[in-house]
């Protein structure tokens, strides 16, 4: 908190009324920002199923088709050549 | 709060068999490996088609709200996603592309949703009363950064996915030619 001098008398009370005119004002707009994060948090939500089953699906597709992934990274199994 | 659309019971029931079989497979297990690819014929397909239509019911539910009730941008996005539907996907998609492919435009949309809440919340002309205080905006671009990281990997696991399911040899052949 930073606390700053601006004077006594008719000036100090009129400056203390916008402060705190702008407290309030920050205060009420807290709420409507979380209800629009929320609002477009919730539109979104849909990407986390998708996310999950693509992700297994393209797992389950690559090992299927013969792909492994030693280190992390997709390849194909070398083929034995008798 | 979870709000996020699930899949029905008999789907998730399939999904869950196929994560089991893709566990067991990806540890080494021959059997699973063969059981995977008939549960995937059988049931991938179905999979598919219900997360694609969650896709696609929350990108309209997610355009309604990046539109702010414009019916024109709606309209707009909705065929730009169309567009971009058709392109990224190609002629004659695997379900698992399809998959993919929704993923993909629907990261796109979200990356602009942000992309453009983000800019107008940056720009010098935004009365004051209008500007969103700065722990919402760092929230804001936290998140823009997650959804652009995760956009660039969808677009990365489609391309692999369809060079590693194309029949290219996995050989490469470089051939040298000495001039002098």
């Amino acid at each position: 908190m930073v606390r700053e001098y601006v004077g006594t008398g008719a000036i100090g009370k009129t400056i203390a009324l916008d402060d705190e005119l702008k407290r309030l004002q920050k205060e009420e707009e807290v709420p409507r920002w979380r209800e629009e994060r929320e609002c477009l948090e919730q539109s979104a939500a849909f990407l986390q199923p998708l996310a999950k089953v693509a992700e297994v699906l393209t797992r389950a597709h690559l090992l299927a088709d013969g792909c492994h992934r030693p280190k992390g990274q997709w390849r194909r199994r070398r083929e034995h050549r008798a | 709060m979870n709000t996020a659309p699930e899949l029905p019971e008999k789907t998730r029931e399939r999904f869950k068999e196929l994560r089991g079989l893709a566990d067991r497979a990806e540890a080494g297990d021959a059997e699973a490996r063969r059981k995977l690819r008939k549960a995937l014929h059988e049931s991938s397909p179905e999979v598919v088609a219900r997360a694609a239509d969650i896709a696609r019911t929350g990108q309209r539910v997610l355009i309604s709200t990046a539109a702010g009730k414009d019916l024109v941008v709606e309209e707009a996005l909705l065929v730009r996603l169309d567009l971009m539907r058709a392109e990224i996907a190609g002629e004659n998609p695997t379900p698992l592309e399809e998959l993919l492919t929704e993923r993909i435009v629907s990261l796109w949309l979200l990356v602009e949703t942000l992309d453009t809440l983000m800019s107008v919340q940056l720009c010098p002309d935004l009365p004051p009363e209008k500007r969103a205080p700065i722990s919402y905006l760092r929230h804001v671009f936290r998140w823009q950064e997650s959804v652009s990281r995760r956009y660039l990997a969808a677009l990365k696991t489609l391309a692999q996915v369809r060079k590693l399911q194309s029949n290219t040899p996995d050989r490469q052949y470089n051939t040298q030619i000495n001039l002098r």
